[in-house]
């Protein structure tokens, strides 16, 4: 016996072949007369069963993708061309790069109005909770619309960067972060105007602020040391920390959307 | 049928599919409630048990690993089961040895014996451990499919299956 357990574990090194483990499950046999009773059982429930149906998240996106204006997609894309059409008429003329960089954070403090804007309508004429359907909670809606946003903007600004590489003579990552800063710290402040505005206003306060963050971005950043290779850290510094409320404000935007009673002080 | 077809007929209404789901998976769900409880008999009803509450939350699963689902379901029936009878498996007691009772020649006999050992050495780690290396080595389960399942970590599931496999080296050489 002792013979031939030794054999068994150099056979099948204490468990870790599979084989082991079907040599094991053999033992239990299963009583073919008791499992046809219970398959019977589980015949007759399912039978009964009611299946509710339950949309895919890629059909929730599909669906909201229609009910939104086409202008949400339209206006960001030609936002973006004009920027991009400036700058390479500036750049004919020979203007220096840094003057480049400030045409084009000035327009994209502008781009994160129209996802903003997307979000607000949803809780347009104090009835947030009406939006909401059997299939989309309020918060789902919300976050479907944060990621149709996020993915627009998110093309805009790389396919933006790639352009602006082949006429610059600047790192790739350097010139993300120049184009991404701005578009983070604007939309800390569209978002901090989401959660705090109970008005119609919104969509003005959307627009003035867009300007006035553009217009500001554009004075500061006309001074060519803003570009300087030691000012790095700071832009890093701004980035990571404007991403930080950014995603915080959404936290608190998705909390606040999925309570209901939230809705009517955040919002009504 | 691969489970993904499965799981996207029942949530096009079409309910045979579960009769489906029931039949592939029955006698895994019965193995492994009887491996985790030790009670033959009560096992029939636990795998049972596990399938009505699948049809009962269908509506809701969403398609990732349906057997790791499976599996989950009966784990937690086989806790509240045993809960509820409030007393851990005696091992020794519950190994199974009716698979004696069909020797016929002695090649069958030499096998019956490895796999006796093998069993009686399953049955006499402690449950975590043995449902660990069940999930693991039988069921072919991922270890962080194994830490949802048990509803623990993925260093409790790889200290588990070490300690475990430790355990059947050295009784397996014994």
């Amino acid at each position: 016996m002792k013979r031939k357990k030794t054999e068994l574990w150099s056979l099948y090194g204490a468990g870790r072949d599979r084989r082991f483990w079907k040599l094991a499950m053999k033992n239990i046999t299963v009583d073919s007369l008791k499992k046809q009773q219970a398959l019977r059982m589980i015949s007759q429930t399912a039978g009964e069963k009611r299946i509710i149906s339950r949309p895919s998240l890629v059909h929730k996106i599909g669906v909201q993708i229609r009910y939104l204006e086409k202008g949400y997609f339209v206006f960001p894309v030609l936002l973006m061309s004009g920027a991009l059409g400036i700058v390479n008429g500036m750049k004919q003329t020979g203007v220096r790069e840094v003057e480049l960089f400030t045409v084009l954070s000035a327009v994209i403090a502008l781009l994160g109005i129209f996802g903003t804007i997307s979000i607000s309508r949803l809780f347009s004429n104090h009835m947030g909770e009406l939006e909401a359907s059997c299939f989309c909670s309020i918060g789902e809606l919300v976050a479907i619309r944060m990621t149709l946003s996020a993915f627009i903007n998110g093309v805009l600004l790389l396919a933006c960067s790639i352009v602006m590489r082949g006429w610059i003579q600047m790192e790739f990552l350097r010139i993300l972060l120049y184009i991404l800063t701005p578009f983070l710290v604007s939309n800390c402040l569209y978002y901090a105007i989401l959660l705090r505005m109970r008005d119609k206003n919104i969509i003005l306060s959307f627009g003035a602020t867009g300007i006035l963050s553009g217009a500001v971005w554009s004075f500061f950043l006309r001074n060519s040391l803003v570009y300087a290779r030691g000012a790095m850290a700071v832009w890093i510094g701004m980035a990571v920390c404007s991403g930080m409320i950014l995603i915080g404000e959404i936290h608190w935007l998705l909390k606040g959307a999925e309570k209901g009673e939230m809705i009517c002080y955040q919002w009504n | 049928m691969d489970d993904r077809t499965l799981i996207a007929r029942i949530q096009r209404g079409q309910t045979e599919a579960l009769n489906e789901v029931a039949n592939k998976y029955y006698d895994d769900i019965y193995r492994f409630c009887y491996f985790l409880t030790g009670y033959r008999e009560e096992s029939y009803d636990l795998a049972q048990e596990t399938f009505l509450k699948f049809i009962k939350y269908v509506d809701h699963y969403q398609y990732k690993n349906l057997k790791g689902y499976l599996l989950t379901i009966a784990r937690n029936i086989c806790i509240d089961y045993m809960r509820d009878k409030a007393q851990e498996v005696s091992l020794t007691e519950q190994t199974p040895n009716e698979v004696w009772q069909e020797v016929s020649s002695e090649d069958q006999f030499s096998k019956l014996v490895q796999r006796e050992a093998l069993t009686t050495a399953l049955w006499q780690l402690p449950r975590m451990q043995r449902e660990a290396l069940l999930l693991y080595y039988y069921h072919d389960l991922k270890l962080r499919e194994i830490a949802a399942v048990t509803g623990t970590n993925l260093s409790t599931v790889k200290s588990r299956i070490r300690q475990g496999t430790d355990k059947l080296k050295k009784w397996l050489k014994e």
